[in-house]
Order: structure tokens, then C-alpha cells, then sequence
């Protein structure tokens, strides 16, 4: 079953955010989801831990190195999809967790740090991708942005226009700072879960998360040539 | 050139057989390894380290148990505390060595009495 790595070597870009929307979306549909929370705070396990984690979610704590692989090996036995949550650093986890991948996200805000940052996550799916059997599909996610894009900064439309001339893919739904995405990790649960009175344009939340999630099975779907 | 398949329904997306990722051999690990490396993406320990075990330390058997408070002047107080520091000692062991010279002077007076 396939696996989604999410990964930046900068940490704050908001990768767990992006796990943790697409687990739930991905849950809410009925779908059996494996968490690998390789960042060692184990945010994803925290959130966990607080009330209203669905059934069919299931959080696994890994940062060894050597073991991550058989640990996505072994999860993607067991669930529907397995979805990484890598640690905000350039680390051999990556590279590994990057050999056992069906897709690779590099979550990444509309600064000059950030897209220096995923430069080099790229850099690194795109070594990791010839050394495999097949191929490594990625995208870049743009997380954390405004939620129109007419207010989008002109530092962030230069990032997007360089991705494209790089001919780097790019998720087609932006996940916006919402307070409701920030709100899971305080109330715990789903946005589905999530009451009107404990955060504000919850409908809207919801329906970005959806958007984003389609567009990422979108990606997931195409075929590229071995 | 890709080619873009139907949206898949959520829950019930499945893969081709040939979407799946074979595990890896060790050549191809060592080979991502040192690619990683080069772009800055090296091994380290893990920063989750267990607990280290508690060395037992077995408890100290007290020998200066009494509690005793004694008025002297200042600058013996003075003198007895640098005493115990200069020979660095305990305060009952340097209690214990006065009494011990205060009564061999004592039998060497009373012997030279005699």
C-alpha cells in the first residue's frame, strides 16, 4: 500500500500538519492509516494521546535509522496507507525512509530559507530516486500560506515560478495557516470532529484539507516512466 | 510524459503491482547513503537515547550520629572549623582526634606526677 513521506531538512515548514490532515481526510474515508512519527518529539504521538483519534488510525513511533525501513515495510502490511513524518533535519532516516517511498511531500513556506531548504530535499529525493528499482514521485507542498492566493507574497509567486521552471511537480492545493489545522493539536481528533465554537471557518478548513488530499491521490495515481 | 489516471475514491485507492517499492539492497542503501551524505543528509545517533540505568550506590554507614551543640568563644570556633578544613576532616573526626590528644596529655601528666 502506498507510502507518502513527508520531509524538509528545515524544521516549522509544516510537515506534521500535512501528515496529520492527510491521515484523518484519509481515515475519514474509511481508510485504515499507519502514522510512522519519526520526528523525535513525537508530535503525531502526542496528538495521539489527547481524546477523539479515530479507530482506524494507528501511530507508530520510529527515529532508529537502520530500522525505519522494515518498520514502513512491515506497516504498509498492515494499513492502507502508511504516511512518514520525518523530523525537520537532513538526516540518513530521510535518505532511507526515501528508498521505500510511493511519494515524497516537502512541505514549504514562501520564503527564500525555506525554498533554499527544499532545494536540497529535492536534491535528495532525486539521488535517492536512482538508486531504486523504481522511480520516486515528489511534489513540493506549499503550507502555512494565506488563505488566497491573491494575497500571496511576491517573494512566494517568484518560489512557485522558479519550482515550475525546475519542472519540480507542486500539490495544486496550497494548505493555508488555519487555526483549525493548529487546533488539532491542542483538542486532538479530526477536523471532522472539530465543533464550529472551538475554532473559527472550520467549513472552510474542511474543505481545504479535502481539496489537498484529492490533489496528492491525484499524484499519487500518475504513472511515471521507470 | 506522465500520464494522469481517474481520481481515485479515498478509501478504496489500490496500487498497481508495479507500484510496489521493492525493499532495497544493501548496495542500493549504501549507494542513497552516500549520495545523502554529500547533500549534507548524514547518519547521527539517535537524540532519543534511553534512560541510562542508576548505578546502585550502597547507603554510607553514619559514625557521627550525636547531635551536639557547644558554646566556645568565636576565635575557637574560628580555629576548630580551620583546623577541620586545613586537615580536611570531618568535624566529629577532628572532635574524636581532641579528645584523644587532651587525654594522652592527661595520663602523661598524671605518669609524670607519679
Amino acid at each position: 500500500m502506498p507510502v507518502i513521506t513527508l520531509l524538509s531538512p528545515k524544521g516549522g515548514v509544516g510537515k506534521t500538519t500535512t501528515a496529520l490532515l492527510l491521515a484523518t481526510e484519509l481515515s475519514a474515508q474509511g481508510a485504515e492509516v499507519i502514522l510512522i512519527d519519526a520526528d523525535p518529539n513525537f508530535p503525531l504521538s502526542k496528538w495521539a494521546a489527547l481524546p477523539g483519534k479515530p479507530d482506524n488510525i494507528e501511530v507508530i513511533e520510529e527515529v532508529d535509522e537502520e530500522t525505519i525501513i522494515d518498520t514502513i515495510g512491515d506497516a504498509r502490511k498492515r494499513a492502507q496507507y502508511v504516511i512518514v513524518d520525518l523530523e525537520g533535519r537532513a538526516s540518513g532516516r530521510v535518505t532511507n525512509a526515501l528508498l521505500v517511498s510511493n511519494l515524497a511531500l516537502i512541505p514549504m513556506q514562501g520564503s527564500a530559507l525555506d525554498s533554499n531548504e527544499a532545494a536540497r530535499a529535492f536534491k535528495n529525493v532525486r539521488q535517492v530516486s536512482k538508486h531504486r528499482d523504481k522511480p520516486l514521485k515528489f511534489a513540493a507542498v506549499l503550507a502555512k500560506t494565506q488563505a488566497s492566493s491573491r494575497l500571496w507574497p511576491r517573494e512566494l509567486k517568484q518560489i512557485i515560478a522558479g519550482m515550475e521552471q525546475a519542472g519540480i511537480p507542486m500539490i495544486g492545493t496550497a494548505l493555508a495557516d488555519r487555526g483549525a489545522f493548529r487546533a488539532l493539536f491542542s483538542f486532538g481528533g479530526t477536523l471532522a470532529t472539530m465543533k464550529d465554537k472551538d475554532v473559527g471557518s472550520l467549513a472552510t478548513a474542511r474543505a481545504n484539507a479535502s481539496a489537498f488530499t484529492l490533489d496528492v491521490l491525484q499524484i499519487l495515481n500518475e504513472k511515471v516512466p521507470a | 510524459m506522465t500520464e494522469k489516471a481517474a481520481r481515485p475514491g479515498m478509501a478504496n485507492f489500490s496500487m498497481d503491482d508495479d507500484d510496489e517499492i521493492p525493499i532495497p539492497t544493501p548496495e542500493q542503501r549504501q549507494a542513497a547513503k552516500l549520495g545523502g551524505e554529500r547533500l549534507g543528509f548524514k547518519s547521527e545517533p539517535v537524540t532519543v537515547a534511553p534512560a541510562a540505568p542508576k548505578r546502585a550506590v550502597a547507603a554510607r554507614d553514619a559514625t557521627y550520629t550525636a547531635n551536639f551543640h557547644i558554646r566556645t568563644t568565636p576565635e575557637d570556633r574560628v580555629r576548630y572549623d580551620d583546623f577541620a578544613y586545613r586537615h580536611r576532616m570531618k568535624k566529629g573526626q577532628a572532635m574524636t582526634l581532641l579528645l584523644e590528644l587532651a587525654e594522652e596529655a592527661e595520663a602523661a601528666r598524671r605518669a609524670k606526677g607519679n
